[in-house]
Order: C-alpha cells, then structure tokens, then sequence
C-alpha cells in the first residue's frame, strides 16, 4: 500500500456499488421507452412535432448543462489549484463523460434541419427567410449546415476535454505520478479559453437563435450561470446520494458541502445579476427588435399580462429571491437536508428558466398560448414528459459511467488537504 | 506535544509576531523618510498643484476649455471618471470578496489596496462634479426635499450613480477604517511620544486587544465584507448602465455590466502592483508582500484581461449578428475610423499584454511588471475613451460628426488628478501602517501553532 492509499479512512468504499447498474439499466429502458412514447405523441398530432421539438430543445439544453457546468467545476479547480474540492473533482469528472450522449442527443436538433424540417428555428424556413430581410442579412450564420457544423466542432471540443481531464486523473489513480496534476492545471488554462467560447456560442445557436431577430452580449453568461447552478445543486446531490449507499462516508464531510453551498449561493446571485442586468437593459433602452423577445415573455396581448408574465415573476421570486435570502445563512448550508432541498429546488426552477426561453418562441410558428390544446389534450405533459425520459437517460448513461472507476482521486496530491479541509 | 516544543513555537512565533510589527510600524515611526519618498511626494504635489491651477481656470473660464462639444458631450472627464472608479475595485475586490473567499494571501495587500480604492474614488467624484460644469450646485444630484418640488430623475441611472459612488465612498471608508482600528493601537502602545500616543489613541477608539473584543470584531469584520462584496459589482454595474441604457450604438450592449466590472478588477489589479512592487522595494517589505502575492495578482490581471478580450469578441460578433447597421457601422469605425488608433491601443494593452503573464518568468519580473501593468492602464483608459468617444463622434446622423481633439486642460486636469492620487497614497505610506499587521500575523502558520488535528 503506498502512502496515499492510507489517507482515505481504511473502511471508505471509494468504488460504487451493484446498485449503479440497475439505476443504468432502468433509466436506458425508462428514458428510451418515455422518450419514444413523447416521440409518438408528437408524430400523432397536428402541430405536435413543433411542440415536440420546442419541448426537446428545453431539455436538451438543460442536460447539456450539466454537463458543460460539470466541465467548468473541473477546469476552474485545475486552474485554481483548489484542494479543497480534491476529493469532489472525481464525480464532476464522471459526468463530464455524458457528452457523447449529448453529442448524439443533439443530432436530433440539427439532422432534422437539414433535412428540411422547419418545426423549431424558423430561420431554418426558407419561406420565413425570404420575407423577413433583418433575418436573411444573418443567414451566413443562421443556416442549417453552419449550424449543424458548429455543433458538431463543440461536441469534438467538449467531448476532446473532458476524456483528456478524465483520463489523466484516473491513470493518476494508478501510477500517483503528481507530475499529472500540474499537466493538468496548464491545460486547463487554454480549455478554459475554449470553454468560454463554446459555451456562450452554444447559447447563442440553440437558445438565442430562436427568435432570431433578438439579440443579446449577455446571453451566453446568463446561460454559464445555470450550468453552474445545475452543477452545484448536483454536486451536493450525487455525493449525498453516495454517501447513502455507504460510499465516500468519511472523506466527504459538512465542509465541502458547505463550500458547495456558498457557490450555490453565489451563482444564485450572479444568475440573478446577469438576467436583470439583461432583461434591464433592454428594457430601459426600448429599442423594438430587442424588447419583442421580452413582450412575447411578458404580454398577452398589448397591456395585458399573460401566462408567461406570471412565470417571469414565478422565476423572479423561486430562482432567485427565494434561494437568495435562505441559502444566506450558514446553518442552511451546513444542514445537509436544506442544502438538499435548496439543490433540488434549483435544478427545477433551472428547468422553468429554459423553459420560459424556449416556449414562448412557439408564437413563431403559430400563435401560442402555454395552456395551448390538441386533440389528445393539453401538451405539457409532452414538455415534462421529454424532460423526464431524457433525463433518465441521461441518468443512467452518467450511471454507467460510475462503474469500475473510483469515486475520489486517490492519488492527487491535493487529496491531503482536501479531507482535512475545515471552513473557519 | 510536549511543553519543551510549545514554548519553542511559541517563542519562534513571538519572534515572528514581533517581525511584522517592526517592519510595518517601522515605516511610520521612522524620523526620516526613505531617501525617494520626498522627490516622489514634491513630483507628486507639484502635479496637484497643476491640477488646483486648472480647476481654478476652468472655474472662471467654463467647461469651455474643454475638448468637449455638442456632438461630444461627455469626453474626457467621463472617462477619467470610469477610469478613476475602476482603478478603486480592486482594494474592494481584495478586502471583500477575498476575505469571503478565505484567500489568505490577501492580507499582506488588502490594506494598501483599500487606501488606493478610497483615493481613487475621490479622484473619481471630481469628474462628474466638474462636469456639472456648475460644481458649487453639485448638491442637486442628491435628493434634497426642496420649495420647487425639484428631484433628480430616478430613472437614470446617472442619478443611480450618485447613490453607488457614495456609498462605495463611505463603506470603502469605513471598512478600511475598521481594518485600521487594531493597527493604530498597536501604532499607539508603540509609540515614546506623548502627542503621537494620543492621537493614535484617538484613531484606535481604545482597542485593548481582549478577546471579547477581537470575537466581536471578527463577527463585524465578516459582515461589512459580505455588505462590502455587492458593492464590488453593483457600482461598475451602474457605471456601466450609464452607458448601456441609453440607444447609442456601441453603448447598449446587454454584456456591459459583468464585463465593466471585469475591466474595473483588472485596472485596479495593475494600479496595485504599479504601486506596490515599487513600494515593497523601497521599504522593505518583500518578505511580507511576497513574489507569490505579486505572481498571484499577474494572474488575477490575466484572468480579468481575458474576461474582457472575451467581451470584445462577444459584442463584435452580436454588432454584427444583430443585422443593426448602425451597430455595425460603431464597430468598424472603431476598428478602422479616425479613432482606429486608439482602438488598437485599447486591444493590444487589454488583451494581447495580459497574455504575457502566462509565463512564470515575466511574473516574477519586478521591472516587467510594472512595465505591463502601466500599459494596462494606458489600455483600460483608452477603453473607456473608445467607448465614449468614438461611439459619440459618429452616431446616428452623419451631419453631427465631428472629430474629438482634447485641449491642453482636458490633459492637465487628468494629469492632475494623478498627482492627487499619489500625493494622498504617499502620506499614506508614510503615516499609517501600510500592511494590515494583525490580519498577516492571523494568517501565518505561526498563529495556528499548537493547534493540531487529529
């Protein structure tokens, strides 16, 4: 046994257990079975595909999310030299392995397009592109072939980043060579470069370009913020969920979960910055082809407040007043059930967020109201349904990747520290 | 542990206690001041005493002498405001958010860092009161209840300004006042003179040290850096409002908040070490502030550089992208119009400079950096000037274009202020404990002896 090996408490359980296969196997066949089921749904009515696709994209981005937040939580600790989150980095790392996943998730988005379906971005009409000429003028950037390539150069890059940090810190596992971990923290410099951009451009393809005339500088940073809002909540929530199945007990403790709580809490903050600074902004200024993406988020018709005026003001108290003023305190960070609960209730109201970007752009198409109807009844349960069963795919995709790999880096040099770490 | 090895550690850490407190009251207790300091102090008094002759011309002339005109009506003191309140954020950013962040090394710089914030910012609030161009009215801005029912205009955030900047004003004050309290009591149970005891007995509201009161005032400290961290991105955030809210082509971008205030961290970052690697020379104090504070701080000035190169790249790209031609237009003028050279300033200091500190050696270069550094403020305040005054001199009716050139008062008034600022920073230096001496003392492994986890 080296001299790493003895840090970790001689009982951890640093591998997962059988139970990780079943929650593979379960959320395959549930994700898949929903997800069809959605797909049927979608193909059976009228104008379902367009609501299909629109409801797809939301939980699309929203997995997507996680996963670049899991990247970011890697590449900012490298870049930092943090010992603290040593003994967290494992799992972030692991669910950065889902973007093959999402790779793949995502030509749904994009091959459709170039096939000539029109149902999502309505710059991807040809009709809409000859008669809307402040549209046409971006079409270099807007058309189905630049985008689908754009898409594709993220997912090499995303998928590019994440084996090579992955890879590294599990053969250090092996071999304890410490040489890794300052390779590491280099690279982790220029990928930040590449994070930064694919992440906001990533932002601008799938959520922005959906009204297409809008435009917003700010928009990819108030994406950035819920992918570190997702992974915070998620970083609390899988190592509890560990620590329940009797793994990673003692090298996991309040003071980590602590610090992840007041990141939580600050990208909470900062989420809430950036919207309003945005949503202000154009406000403020009034300028017609910026404020028509907030009057379709707002009005019903001219002067009266519709459904989704409501779901702003929703946003504005459970995603951020809310979450603001209570996750404050110390104590609600240390008492690991309302961290919990705070986690959970975060990564729903990160979901209603995309969920406001994206549905309202149905008025595109037809005019659109949430309570909209088909002939099989209300279409939200599709909306939920598609964020349900892509979710248990991509839980248990994530799931597999827990398999055969330990759960902590155990030879980092940093882990020393990162066990013994207290907050004063 | 046996009681042998205590009392040595003990011993070793009074030696080091004892360390710090003659190296940083050494300073202030000093008959004579280093050999430089009163060249530096004349240079830098003189220079105020230009900027007290412009005032007094700009005052009987009018904002006349100024390069401003109608189609360029902010110019140059609304930059040298930007400029002067983004120098500020990095004593905030240091004293506030660091300390949340438990970054220990903080503590050999936040005390420096904080004074220059304070300094800054007056610096600052001359601008906008001169552009008033009726300072002795200046009181307007606030929100006085008078006979005519006359109030600013809430809606602007000019008017939010005025809020922001005094109270970052006064909370910088009190926070590094707060900071000070321990140090000038350590300044007065020091001191041999009468007259020197009482004032710093005076100044130190009669800290005894007890634990009582260090309990209480830890408890304190905490709270005014967790009042203090809003601040850190509420004022540039409203600065930057200044401009985003209006319609102006290249002002009313929605990434304006977060990348204002990554430029002000980066401007006040290398405000700092242009200071600080000249001063920890001159008084020595390099065991204090160590070549690793500095290293850290090149990579903060990295870190925030690139933030702000990201911006640029991001607003360039939405310019186009929004199919506004006028927003198109701003940004090629930029590039190529009658300002191009200012734009490649701004470009080669912001983003291409920073870069240098990638490499361990030039981070470890005392004369290098400070060398960067300055051509980092040069850029940040041409950033400000290409924001303003390119995006005014060609906005939205070619029939009001003009060319913007500063007068001689534009430059001295600018100069001037720089004088201010030093002048204020030198006595600084000079009479009050230019390291925060308890906070280094807290944070060395010295103060943690004994105590060991099991």
């Amino acid at each position: 046994m080296s001299s790493s090996d003895t840090i970790l408490h001689s009982e951890e359980k640093i591998t997962a257990g059988p139970g990780v296969a079943k929650v593979k196997s379960a959320g395959f066949v549930g994700g898949l079975i929903l997800l069809l089921a959605m797909t049927g749904w979608g193909f059976a009515v009228g104008d379902g595909m367009q609501r299909f696709f629109h409801g797809y994209l939301v939980a699309f981005t929203y997995f997507n999310s996680i996963a670049l937040g899991a990247l970011f939580f890697v590449l900012i600790m490298h870049l930092m030299g943090a010992k603290w989150s040593v003994n967290m980095r494992r799992i972030a790392e692991i669910l950065t392995q889902t973007f093959p996943l999402l790779a793949l998730l995502s030509v749904v988005i994009w091959l459709p397009m170039l096939l000539g379906n029109d149902n999502l971005y309505i710059w991807s009409s040809e009709k809409f592109m000859s008669e809307n000429h402040l549209v046409h003028a971006k079409g270099a950037y807007l058309n189905p072939v630049f985008f689908a390539a754009r898409q594709i150069i993220y997912y090499v890059l995303w998928i590019g980043l994440s084996r090579y940090f992955y890879r590294t810190s599990v053969k250090q596992d092996e071999g304890g060579d410490d040489d890794a971990t300052r390779r590491m923290a280099k690279w982790a410099a220029p990928a930040m470069f590449g994070f930064a951009f694919s992440c906001a451009f990533f932002a601008f393809d799938m959520l922005m370009s959906i009204d297409p005339e809008w435009f917003s500088t700010m928009f990819g940073v108030v994406y950035f913020a819920g992918c570190c809002i997702s992974i915070f909540a998620l970083m609390a929530l899988i190592p509890l969920a560990l620590q329940r199945s009797g793994r990673l007990v003692h090298s996991i403790t309040v003071e980590h979960y602590h610090d992840i709580g007041k990141l939580l809490f600050a990208f909470v903050f900062f989420w809430g910055y950036v919207a309003f600074s945005q949503f202000m902004l154009i406000w403020g200024a009034n300028i017609p082809e910026e404020t028509g993406y907030f009057w379709k988020r707002w009005f019903e018709s001219e002067g009266v407040m519709g459904i989704w005026g409501k779901v702003t003001l929703v946003m504005l108290v459970m995603h951020f007043l809310i979450p603001f003023v209570l996750l404050m305190s110390r104590h609600s960070k240390r008492k690991l059930q309302v961290l919990a609960a705070f986690s959970i209730w975060m990564l729903a109201w990160h979901y209603l967020d995309l969920y406001w970007q994206v549905m309202p752009a149905l008025n595109n198409h037809h005019t659109f109201g949430l309570a909209e109807r088909s002939a099989t009844g209300s279409y939200i349960p599709m909306d939920l349904g598609l964020w349900v069963g892509m979710g248990l795919l991509f839980m248990g995709y994530a799931a597999g990747k827990f398999r055969n790999v330990n759960l902590i880096p155990i030879k980092d040099p940093g882990l020393k520290q990162s066990l013994k770490f207290e907050n004063q | 542990m046996s009681s042998a090895e205590t009392s040595a550690e003990a011993l070793e850490a009074r030696e080091y206690f004892k360390g710090i407190s003659d190296s940083v009251c050494g300073i202030v207790e000093a008959e004579k001041a280093p050999k430089i300091w009163l060249p530096a102090f004349a240079a830098a008094v003189g220079l105020t005493g230009v900027l007290v002759v412009s005032l007094y011309i700009l005052l009987t002339e009018g904002t006349g002498i100024w390069g401003n005109n109608n189609t360029e009506a902010w110019a140059w003191p609304i930059v040298n405001f930007v400029f002067w309140v983004g120098i500020g954020h990095a004593g905030t950013l240091i004293s506030a958010v660091l300390f949340l962040m438990r970054q220990k090394w903080r503590t050999s710089i936040n005390r420096a860092a904080e004074a220059m914030t304070i300094f800054a910012v007056i610096c600052a609030g001359l601008f906008p009161v001169i552009h008033t161009g009726r300072p002795w009215l200046a009181y307007w801005l606030l929100p006085i209840p008078n006979d005519m029912a006359i109030w600013p205009q809430f809606r602007s955030p000019l008017a939010w300004d005025v809020f922001a900047v005094s109270t970052y004003m006064t909370v910088s004050i009190l926070f590094w006042y707060m900071g000070l309290v321990p140090d000038f009591a350590t300044l007065r149970d020091r001191t041999k003179s009468k007259l020197k005891h009482t004032i710093y007995g005076i100044l130190s509201l009669g800290w005894r040290g007890s634990a009582r009161q260090w309990h209480r005032y830890e408890r304190a400290y905490l709270i005014m850096a967790a009042l203090a961290t809003p601040l850190v991105f509420s004022v540039h955030s409203v600065v930057s409002f200044d401009f985003a809210v209006g319609q102006l082509p290249g002002w009313h971008t929605t990434i304006f908040p977060p990348y204002f205030v990554a430029g002000a961290i980066f401007s006040g970052f290398a405000m700092v070490l242009t200071l600080l690697v000249p001063a920890r020379a001159i008084f020595n104090m390099k065991h204090i502030i160590t070549d690793q504070h500095v290293e850290n701080m090149c990579k903060v000035i990295l870190a925030t550089g690139s933030m702000v190169g990201f911006a640029y790249g991001t607003e360039f790209f939405i310019a186009w992208y929004s199919g506004n031609m006028y927003e198109g237009f701003t940004f090629l003028n930029r590039m190529f119009g009658p300002f191009a050279w200012a734009y490649w300033t701004m470009i080669t200091c912001n983003v291409l400079i920073p870069q240098f500190f990638w490499f361990k050696k030039i981070r470890t270069s005392p004369f290098i950096i400070v060398g960067l550094c300055i051509l980092v403020n040069v850029g940040m305040w041409f950033e400000r000037f290409v924001i303003i005054v390119t995006s005014l001199t060609r906005s939205f009716m070619p029939g009001s274009w003009h060319y913007f050139s500063p007068t001689m008062y534009d430059a001295s008034i600018f100069i001037g202020s720089f004088g201010l600022f030093f002048t204020l920073f030198l006595l600084f230096l000079r009479f009050m404990p230019m390291i925060a001496m308890f906070e280094v003392k807290g944070a060395s492994p010295h103060a943690h002896a004994g105590v060991k986890h099991h």
